[in-house]
């Protein structure tokens, strides 16, 4: 009975915090929207001039071009007609390529998701990783290797990394493929967007699935390695000072004093408080991942969204830079909500806080 | 039953010595109240029992449970009587019950990992029988809840539930009640007591109370500075203290019915700091009753079941 109180409880709060958090997205979401919408408009040049070229073409060709386009309107006016057609899911369609800017983006976000997905994963099982040694080496040798091993993977810019790791392991030992998500060879047809799942979910001998596999997975290595880097170092000191802290807690003492082996104290009674701060900062992460994403696809050619907006921005194309900038926002108060949601559920401390 | 014998005593931290020199003797199925003001060493000798001091520490002296040294063994030997014959609760329940564990997971641990049962019903009955064992009204209702959503006595009573889990044969209390507030306070240590007598096992009560420890406990140690001075059964104690330490911890007790104009009495002076050099009687330069040998020489003592550790105690005042 009263489990069953408790379970009613939680939920009602984190129904409470849910829709406090609806709201803050909805403001959050206005104001990117708004941004986005201006601040290409603030940058000098716009789509026509740049599609009719430098040679230039009669004022009457060029106004008929705004017309169509719908820049002959009043900015007022043309942000209302985009924020209306975002509210119904509808952000217009791409200047360049005529296509609807929502597929478009789909399409690219798998690629982009593909990438980051790894990469968050890679971080957060190697940062938590280096950070639990580091915390159990404290002051000795182990210690200060790992850390200084995060400052140094902090400090690194991507671009000059990226570009490092490609010298390296493509062109000097020939380990790793240069650019692209598969070998040209193999034209996987994309049903999830994951070329690693769809590999397996195409029409061919098992030999060439695992072939295509093995290739779209060197393909990923590398970027996935270095968009890791940074959130791995942050992770990984976040870990470390984090389990310290915990382990001079009283409650680790008592499972001590128990009699519980070192790997049930340590894994299970210190590990689980001291992850919460660290789910936070996972969170957070996703955030430097996206951001992360557009240098390093530029950097390997991986067609992801980083590499379409960048495009985008070039061309002034500016349906898919209000849309697409407007959906990456989407993507990250999402899951930061889920985030958050998520340390709920693993504070039963914090369940209760918000409560009251 | 095991006896527990602590021989000469004594925890260094680089050039801090917080535990000078402590002896006694705990027979099976006995209470000892282990009496000091803070800083006086009880709880690192405490800790030292369990094997929990940190790794820094260096110990010397000898630790024998039921015949056995602890300090020769091997960790894993350490650790299987930690815990299982030897368990301890400590001073702050609120912050000594881990906050992302339910109250029924962290007694089931004990249970499956200490004791070896099997079936998780069995476990939980008799996980709800422990509760119920150190009062907790409803227990199935507390099996599920969340550390923060007990009490501070609540919680004293689950560290206690886990510590008997695993059913030892000595139980550390280290002030186990100073968190709380009065008014639970008592409960809490007649619970412990009767749980003694029930359960017919040891108890280490380590208090800075004397009065408490004299009503509860057969027998008192007397620490200060982290020496042990007088070890004797509690009436001797309270009724004929022979330490002028002890007299002096005594007198400083406030008395019910004293006149509202009367001061409390107090010990002149302040505790030595672990990191001093004491040639002498550890107690020499706050003691009323000194003479010049207590500052040049340490009293010897053997350490039998009782001893007192003073000159005066051995009429050899006058032997120099």
């Amino acid at each position: 009975m009263v489990q069953i109180l408790f379970t009613e409880w939680s939920c009602n709060l984190i129904l409470k915090t849910a829709s406090r958090r609806l709201f803050e997205i909805g403001l959050t979401l206005l104001g990117v929207s708004l941004v986005a919408f201006f601040l290409i408009r603030m940058v000098p040049g716009d789509p026509v001039t740049l599609m009719i070229g430098e040679r230039g073409a009669s004022p009457e060709a060029i106004a008929e071009l705004k017309a169509r386009l719908g820049l002959d309107r009043s900015l007022i006016e043309q942000y209302g007609l985009f924020a209306a057609g975002a509210v119904r899911g509808d952000l217009g369609v791409s200047i360049l390529s005529g296509r609807p800017v929502l597929g478009e983006f789909l399409e690219r976000f798998a690629a982009t998701s593909e990438l980051g997905v790894l990469a968050l994963i890679l971080a957060t099982i190697a940062g938590v990783g280096l950070g639990i040694v580091a915390a159990l080496t404290r002051g000795r040798w182990l210690d200060r290797v790992s850390m200084s091993l995060a400052v140094t993977l902090y400090s690194m810019p991507i671009f000059w990394w990226g570009l490092m790791a490609i010298v390296l392991f493509s062109v000097k030992l020939a380990w790793l493929p240069v650019s692209g998500r598969i070998a040209v060879e193999y034209d996987v047809p994309l049903k999830s967007g994951w070329l690693l799942i769809d590999c397996w979910m195409m029409e061919a001998a098992w030999g060439e699935k695992v072939a295509a596999f093995w290739s779209a997975l060197r393909h990923l290595t590398l970027p996935v390695i270095v968009l890791a880097t940074v959130p791995l170092a942050v992770i990984a000191r976040m870990t470390r000072s984090s389990l310290l802290e915990v382990i001079g807690e009283d409650y680790v003492r008592t499972a001590r004093a128990k009699g519980l082996s070192p790997m049930r104290v340590i894994g299970l009674h210190a590990l689980r408080n001291a992850l919460i701060p660290v789910v936070t900062v996972v969170g957070l992460m996703l955030g430097t991942i996206l951001t992360g994403a557009i240098l390093t696809e530029t950097i390997f050619s991986w067609p992801g969204l980083g590499r379409w907006l960048v495009s985008a921005v070039q061309s002034r194309d500016y349906p898919v830079i209000q849309g697409g900038v407007l959906l990456v926002a989407v993507i990250v108060v999402t899951t930061s909500l889920i985030v958050d949601l998520l340390s709920f559920w693993i504070s039963p401390r914090l369940r209760d806080r918000g409560r009251s | 039953m095991k006896n527990l014998i602590v021989d000469h005593l004594s925890i260094r931290f680089g050039a801090a010595n917080p535990v000078r020199d402590v002896c006694f003797q705990l027979d099976a199925g006995r209470s000892l109240g282990v009496v000091g003001e803070s800083g006086s060493g009880k709880s690192l000798t405490a800790l030292a029992l369990m094997g929990l001091l940190p790794e820094q520490a260096q110990v010397s002296g000898e630790l024998s449970w039921g015949g056995r040294s602890l300090q020769t063994m091997t960790e894993r030997e350490r650790r299987a009587v930690r815990g299982r014959e030897i368990a301890m609760i400590f001073q702050d329940p609120m912050t000594c019950l881990n906050p992302s564990f339910t109250v029924g997971f962290q007694i089931d641990e004990v249970l499956k990992l200490r004791l070896g049962i099997r079936s998780s019903a069995e476990r939980r009955k008799r996980g709800l029988e422990i509760l119920g064992d150190v009062g907790i009204p409803a227990p199935e209702t507390r099996w599920d809840a969340y550390p923060h959503q007990l009490s501070g006595g609540m919680s004293q009573r689950v560290a206690i539930a886990q510590a008997l889990a695993s059913e030892p044969e000595l139980l550390i209390a280290d002030e186990p009640t100073t968190a709380l507030d009065v008014t639970v306070q008592m409960q809490i240590l007649e619970l412990l007591f009767s749980l003694k007598k029930k359960r017919g096992m040891s108890l280490l009560f380590v208090t800075h109370d004397l009065s408490v420890a004299g009503r509860l406990c057969d027998d008192i140690l007397v620490m200060y500075a982290g020496q042990s001075l007088e070890l004797a059964a509690a009436g001797a104690i309270l009724k004929s203290p022979q330490h002028p330490y002890t007299q002096a911890l005594l007198a400083a007790r406030p008395h019910l019915g004293g006149g509202s104009g009367d001061r409390l009495k107090t010990i002149p002076g302040s505790v030595p700091r672990a990191t001093e050099q004491i040639r002498g009687c550890v107690f020499a330069a706050r003691c009323e009753k000194k003479f010049d040998r207590c500052e040049r020489e340490a009293p010897a003592f053997d350490a039998t079941s009782k001893f007192n550790r003073c000159f005066l105690s051995r009429n050899e005042r006058g032997s120099l």
